[in-house]
């Protein structure tokens, strides 16, 4: 509880007043026409202490790796390097992160001038319920150390599932990205909360963590932070402060953000066990999906999307199209529409409803590849006597 | 040709619907339901917290803050009872004006009001882990509605519990510009000008019913409402004084990009 100290939340307003339609390729009826209303996003949160960009990492330093819990080469030692260099290698922040080979077993809850890094059992009181936990002590919000961090210990919980993303496609609890969350927090972030932020501080990061690509390749793993994790660097790097009003030196990820799970006809359409229909070829099922852009910049162009069926899990580009389409939204927007989907000819079976965007990788400057296919949570089942 | 590229296009058979999102938070575990929350929980308050000190450590090597609140409406479990319930948290101010923080502890501020989900047992903070244990109760438009961590409006939903429904539609900017420019000013709770989806979000009263009517349901040892945090285990301290003796540094290496 930083209480006496300034919360200086960094934001970027990405989206203004947004008309919408929707129009059919045939100029078919138009069904709805709402209007976005302006809303906050947030790109990055960060402590600051009277204004000042100061509570978190601002050079480098090397911390004391718990050799008991990580011993040198090991899975687990490789892990937080992992999350130390994924913030290193962004321009700015080169070895913001380092360590050293010490020899202790364990973590001090105490400041003790020891910066260190374990894994602890999912019981330790540090961990209080969570699955890491950065420890920070700080340097009074007075000149001329306004605020900055004596020492920072951080855990994680040692029964983290490691490196085989074959078994995390559906877990996304790795330890790899726990590193990567916790060296956000010793470099000052706070969890972000809008889920299209492209962050590796929103407190629960799927989707952004763990998806397929387009070619249905797992790719998920996110090997670096994310956009706005970027920002944030090179802003605290460029200007000190992370004020807003600077240049953006990030180029237009775009995300499939989820179907209706968010949606307020949630009660018909969130739950995906009930989601799946009886449906014979040429029927149209409706499916509603979001869309936003993450990223800061126009699109170039209408970006294009198409929902396809799969008879596994696995979406790709090369899946059966059931239909095709293409929209614009400017940077932070979101917006969600019902699209028809026509049931292609198949043969009996339960199929998975997906969508593609992008599916020609027409977009050239996104940043991150790995978010472009999902599936919508529908299923549709095709009986015998269709 | 800006504002016309600002659309959706729909093509070949995609009629399109269009609503306004609603978002909620993603999750990378398998979200709790109200009712595992509650069962998790001592207690579901509705409360205003009327003030915040982070100097209520005993003892300076250990800081401790604590939040009080003015409990208007026990939604689940039960409280101690008292006029003014406290939270204590780990974390707050040294006597010399150094702080120490732990990343999960969500933070309350004076004046605002909220619903909390406390657990009994804790070592850093009372609430329950994840973002869901702190909603609050805010006035927007003229209508008192609860809004989650990001400041998105909720809507009770039978099946599902609460949904967000309505995002926040402006008015950090000039929280922030604010504090830069007063940087004496403590911190400030985030003002929500409108909401999209507001007609949307359930009212308070509404959101209070449908927790009270789930606390119904569930079977749970409650436990009592906290005074405190747990110490730290005795193992955990005698580790603590074997690890400082056995502590040497070795040559520092970096990491490769």
């Amino acid at each position: 509880m930083m209480t006496r100290y300034q919360r200086s939340a960094v934001r970027r307003r990405r989206s203004g007043l947004r008309s919408l339609c929707a129009t059919t390729a045939a100029g078919a009826a138009l069904l709805g026409a709402l209007t976005l209303l302006p809303r906050e996003a947030r790109a990055y949160d960060i402590l600051a202490c009277n204004g000042i960009y100061n509570m978190g990492m601002r050079t480098g330093r090397n911390y004391e790796i718990d050799r008991c819990a990580a011993p040198v080469g090991s899975a687990k030692e490789e892990a937080i390097i992992f999350g130390m260099n994924g913030w290193n290698r962004i321009d700015g922040m080169y070895n913001r992160f380092g360590y050293m080979n010490s020899a202790f077993c364990g973590i001090l809850a105490e400041p003790d001038g020891h910066w260190m890094i374990s894994y602890v059992p999912s019981n330790h009181p540090l961990l209080d319920g969570n699955l890491g936990t950065t420890q920070k002590y700080n340097a009074p919000c007075a000149y001329p150390y306004y605020g900055r961090p004596n020492e920072i210990d951080i855990v994680t919980d040692q029964d983290r599932p490691m490196a085989n993303w074959d078994e995390l496609k559906e877990a996304q609890e790795d330890a790899h990205s726990t590193w990567l969350h916790e060296f956000g927090h010793a470099l000052g972030l706070r969890h972000a909360n809008e889920m299209h932020e492209a962050s590796v501080m929103i407190v629960y990061d799927y989707p952004l963590l763990g998806t397929y690509s387009v070619d249905g390749a797992w790719g998920g793993r996110v090997a670096e932070p994310l956009p706005d994790d970027v920002m944030f660097a090179t802003d605290t790097w460029l200007h000190g402060d992370g004020a807003v009003g600077k240049s953006d030196p990030t180029i237009s990820p775009w995300q499939l953000v989820g179907n209706s799970f968010w949606g307020v006809q949630a009660d018909q359409n969130v739950n995906p066990n009930n989601s799946n229909v009886l449906a014979c070829p040429g029927d149209t099922i409706p499916v509603p999906i979001s869309f936003t852009n993450i990223g800061k910049e126009n699109f170039t162009d209408w970006v294009g999307a198409a929902l396809v069926v799969s008879s596994d899990d696995v979406i790709t580009k090369w899946d059966t199209w059931g239909g095709s389409g293409g929209f614009w939204i400017g940077p932070g927007d979101f917006v969600t529409v019902e699209w028809g989907f026509t049931v292609p000819g198949l043969g009996p079976g339960t199929y998975n409803i997906g969508l593609v965007a992008d599916p020609d990788n027409a977009v050239t400057n996104e940043a991150y590849e790995y978010n472009n296919t999902m599936r919508t949570g529908k299923t549709f089942t095709v009986p015998d006597w269709c | 040709m800006l504002l016309e590229r600002r659309h959706v296009l729909s093509m070949l058979g995609m009629g399109g619907l269009l609503t306004i999102a609603p978002r909620a938070s993603a999750s990378r575990a398998e979200p709790l339901t109200l009712e595992q929350m509650m069962t998790r929980s001592a207690a579901v308050v509705a409360a205003t917290v009327t003030s915040v000190d982070d100097r209520a450590g005993d003892k300076a090597s250990e800081p401790l803050t604590r939040v009080t609140l003015d409990v208007s409406d026990v939604l689940h479990g039960r409280t101690s009872g008292k006029a003014k319930e406290q939270l204590i948290f780990r974390g707050g101010q040294f006597p010399n004006g150094e702080t120490v923080s732990y990343s999960n502890v969500i933070e309350l501020l004076p004046g605002e009001r909220y619903i909390l989900f406390v657990r009994s047992e804790y070592y850093i903070s009372p609430l329950l882990p994840g973002s869901g244990s702190v909603l609050r109760i805010a006035t927007v438009g003229g209508r008192s509605v609860v809004v989650n961590q990001a400041g998105h409006g909720l809507l009770v939903s039978p099946r599902h519990g609460l949904l967000a429904v309505g995002a926040v539609a402006a008015g950090l900017e000039a929280r922030n510009e604010r504090l830069k420019s007063e940087p004496s000013l403590v911190a400030q709770p985030e003002p929500i000008q409108s909401l999209a989806n507001l007609e949307l979000c359930s009212p308070v009263a509404g959101v209070f019913a449908e927790l009270r009517a789930r606390s119904q349901k569930v079977q749970t040892s409650l436990g009592s409402f906290p005074t405190g945090p747990k110490a730290w285990p005795a193992q955990f301290l005698r580790d603590q004084q074997k690890m400082a003796l056995e502590r040497r540094s070795l040559p520092t290496k970096e990491p490769t990009p």
